[in-house]
């Protein structure tokens, strides 16, 4: 005997969004940062699936390394032992290339970009080195004006932005002043 | 239908796996070992080639969602060993979640109760698989799911991640 068929009723509705928390783990963990916040955005029960398995958990410290040799910035990598048994590598995505990775939280990388054109912008990124869902997203984007101070000319970065993500929220401040290319940028990220 | 006969397979133990709709699937047991659920049972209770054990299932899994878990536990109980080696056992998974919606949330039920765990991964990477890259409305639709959101939940949630919805 064949089962009846099935089509879209209210039946079929509830039994997807109904989804069991194990068996829509077994999915949410295929899928990428991104793709994990558009099913969220779902419906509510999806919603709680994610913010539950994206909950906090310590991540497993990563290593950026280098296979040896000449030092290429394409070739360094991102490296992590899961369970003690085996490592894993990552090769860091080419939009964070030859950036400055000034810090991590949960898992995350935060990587700080400063264009050609010295310091006139930062970009904010933040980087997911997952194996299997890396994400990058870009944070902050900040444009500074220029001043001048007696005879010495700087840029400050004044602005202070809020970005939400999935992932969390930053807080991004840079400065330039003083002497020719002194610069720095004040970086706080979170979770919520 | 045809899964539902008898497999002849020697004088091994069997055990027979009842479905709600009347339905009875005679399989050896490295067949039923392939489920952690069957496999804790059967440690209990035994089964017997004369005598095998009948085990009712419940209704979610009907005839048709049990024919492809056999199917899958069959094929695996034999291993990468039979029938052209682990490429065709790869091939085999791919082939058999090539299924509907519909279908591929009833096996993946079935999966999860009888606790066969790499069918799972299969149908879990099947449903992944039909996500990917679909739009939030696109997913709803697939999946006719209705959102339960206010509209001004969804408003926040847009402004919140804007690089997910773009």
């Amino acid at each position: 005997m064949a089962p009846p068929p099935t089509g879209e009723g209210e039946e079929e509705e509830s039994r997807w969004s109904q989804l069991p928390m194990h068996e829509m783990e077994m999915i949410l963990k295929r899928l990428t940062v991104v793709d994990r916040t558009r099913v969220a955005a779902v419906c509510k029960s999806w919603q709680e699936a994610v913010s539950f398995l994206d909950a906090p958990s310590p991540p497993p410290p990563w290593m950026l390394v280098s296979p040896g040799g000449l030092p290429d910035g394409r070739r360094w990598g991102l490296c992590t032992a899961f369970a003690g048994r085996r490592s894993l590598g990552l090769e860091i995505p080419e939009k964070v290339q030859g950036q400055w990775c000034c810090g991590s939280y949960k898992g995350w990388l935060l990587f700080l970009h400063t264009s050609a054109e010295i310091f006139l912008e930062i970009v904010v990124y933040m980087f997911e080195p997952h194996p299997v869902a890396s994400a990058i997203i870009p944070i902050a984007s900040l444009v500074g004006e220029e001043e001048r101070h007696g005879g010495v000319k700087r840029r400050r970065l004044h602005r202070v932005l809020h970005c939400q993500a999935a992932v969390g929220a930053a807080t991004v401040e840079g400065f330039q002043g003083g002497g020719r290319d002194f610069f720095y940028a004040i970086v706080t990220v979170w979770r919520r | 239908m045809s899964e539902g006969t008898k497999e002849p397979d020697g004088g091994e133990e069997k055990v027979v796996l009842k479905t709600h709709d009347g339905q009875e699937f005679t399989v050896d047991m490295a067949t039923a070992n392939q489920s952690g659920t069957l496999k804790n049972l059967l440690s209990e209770v035994g089964s017997s080639s004369n005598n095998p054990q009948v085990i009712p299932l419940p209704s979610s899994i009907t005839s048709r969602v049990l024919g492809k878990v056999v199917e899958y536990c069959q094929r695996h109980a034999a291993g990468g060993g039979r029938r052209g080696g682990m490429q065709a056992l790869e091939q085999f998974d791919e082939e058999l979640v090539e299924l509907d919606k519909d279908m591929l949330l009833d096996v993946t039920y079935a999966a999860a109760f009888l606790d066969v765990p790499r069918l799972l991964d299969l149908t879990s990477q099947a449903v992944a698989d039909a996500i990917k890259n679909m739009s939030v409305e696109e997913v709803r639709h697939y999946f006719g799911v209705v959102s339960d959101f206010t509209e001004e939940e969804e408003k926040v949630i847009r402004s919140e991640c804007p690089w997910a919805f773009e």
